[in-house]
């Protein structure tokens, strides 16, 4: 049945994959940097790679979604990213429809 | 003395693989995040000794592929030539891919039987250098041509991305309406076919007959020919675009009658002058004829009368085709029954 491992593997992957915007944007009220924010999301449960995090951070912010800044001043340079005003509008609103959504998955499974 | 550790130029081949990927506008600033990201994911590490080579290792391995992060970081695909012409360009190199090769390989034959080479080594070694190169061209052409294309279309997707309406999609066509695919890929393998030979072999149509010693009276006037050579490629490249934009559209439409009516009557005017004024038809061939053959006065005489004759009656078939050809095309275009 490795077959059916994998499909199911595939499919909660992409699962997964369509709430990382939310679950990063849920994190960047107060500034973090990738990493910082990778081990965040581990602890509470939600896996992310760097290597996908870090392209999504880049293009959230090319969507102005979020704000980032070098910060040179500590033993090493670490680019931090918060959520700029449009972001926590957008946060808002997608908050309230995966409350919408959850709701309604709930009811018909 | 340790071994020497090599975990610096690692995390430099790695950085790079990904930055040269990259737009140069964002390569200092990627560079940049991902050392920092690097060191951030090897301090997460317990067991750091002098030697950071084997820890370095396995955080590039969990960074992952550098091709894949690198094309993350990219976001959109690029495509030379994208999945929506994928289908057609396939064909389309089959197509022409094929028919060339089937025209030069006739093209080279016929003109070896006419003009037998000398050492059979050095012609096996030109026939298959010609081959291969007329392949590769006809494939490159095809090609850049969709990779154009595909250029153009990205900039007309990125400047309109308006809703499309139901309304907008096409009636389903009467079959009268439709191009038949088959037709035209016959029509193009012969297109080709017939312009591979006309340029690879010309000597085949300014020949004229063969008496045993000499080579005499050719149909066409052998120095004519060679100037008009560019007129009946201008025709026969025309003719296969004819054939392409049916491909393309699959139907008959106003706007596809106007473009092919006027495509056709390019080649129409550009025929009559080959037919009627470029001279093209020897004027000798009957004497030829009779000197050569001992053929019959009489013969030859209603054989002169008709020669005179043949550029008026092909030009009089021309007229006739062109008029039918133009009249069928704006009827189908304008008034074919659409299925409901």
């Amino acid at each position: 049945m490795e077959d059916k491992r994998q499909i199911v593997d595939n499919l909660v992957l992409e699962l997964r994959r369509g709430t990382l915007v939310l679950s990063v944007l849920s994190q960047l009220v107060a500034p973090q940097y990738g990493y910082s924010l990778v081990e965040s999301l581990e602890t509470k449960g939600i896996h992310i790679d760097p290597g996908t995090l870090y392209p999504l951070l880049r293009r959230l912010e090319k969507q102005e979604l979020l704000q980032s800044e070098w910060e040179t001043s500590g033993p090493k340079p670490r680019k931090y990213y918060i959520l700029s005003v449009l972001g926590k509008e957008v946060y808002q609103e997608l908050c309230n429809e995966w409350l919408e959504l959850n709701k309604s998955i709930m009811a018909i499974l | 003395m340790a071994m020497r550790d090599r975990s610096g130029e690692m995390v430099d081949r790695y950085v790079y693989a990904v930055t040269r990927r990259l737009p140069v506008a964002q390569q200092a600033d990627v560079d940049r995040e991902l050392r920092s990201l690097i060191e951030d994911m090897l301090s997460a590490r317990e067991d750091q000794g002098p030697d950071r080579t084997g820890e370095v290792e396995a955080v590039l391995i969990e960074l992952g592929n550098p091709w894949e992060l690198a094309s993350n970081y990219r976001g959109k695909k690029r495509y030379l030539i994208g999945p929506d012409h994928y289908d057609l360009y396939e064909m389309i190199v089959k197509i022409v891919v094929g028919a060339t090769g089937l025209g030069i390989i006739i093209a080279l034959m016929v003109g070896y039987v006419f003009n037998p080479p000398e050492t059979v080594f050095s012609t096996i070694g030109n026939f298959i250098g010609t081959v291969v190169s007329a392949l590769f061209q006809a494939f490159a052409w095809v090609t850049i041509i969709f990779a154009i294309a595909e250029r153009c279309n990205e900039r007309n997707e990125a400047n309109k991305q308006v809703a499309w309406k139901v309304s907008d999609l096409p009636e389903v066509p009467a079959h009268t309406k439709r191009f038949s695919k088959a037709e035209s890929i016959a029509g193009i393998i012969c297109l080709v076919i017939f312009f591979m030979i006309l340029n690879a072999a010309p000597s085949l149509f300014t020949m004229g007959i063969y008496t045993g010693e000499v080579w005499i009276a050719p149909v066409f006037n052998p120095e004519v020919f060679k100037q008009v050579l560019v007129l009946f490629n201008i025709t026969i490249a025309l003719a296969i675009c004819v054939e392409f934009v049916k491909l393309y559209f699959g139907q008959y439409s106003p706007k596809l009658a106007v473009v092919m009516i006027s495509i056709k009557t390019v080649t129409f005017i550009i025929s009559l002058y080959i037919i009627g004024a470029s001279g093209i038809w020897n004027p000798a061939l009957p004497a030829a004829l009779e000197t050569y053959f001992h053929l019959g006065a009489d013969f030859v005489a209603s054989f002169a009368r008709f020669w005179n004759f043949f550029p008026t009656l092909l030009i009089i078939l021309t007229i006739l085709g062109y008029v039918v050809e133009t009249i069928t095309t704006v009827h189908r275009s304008f008034w074919g029954k659409v299925v409901r």
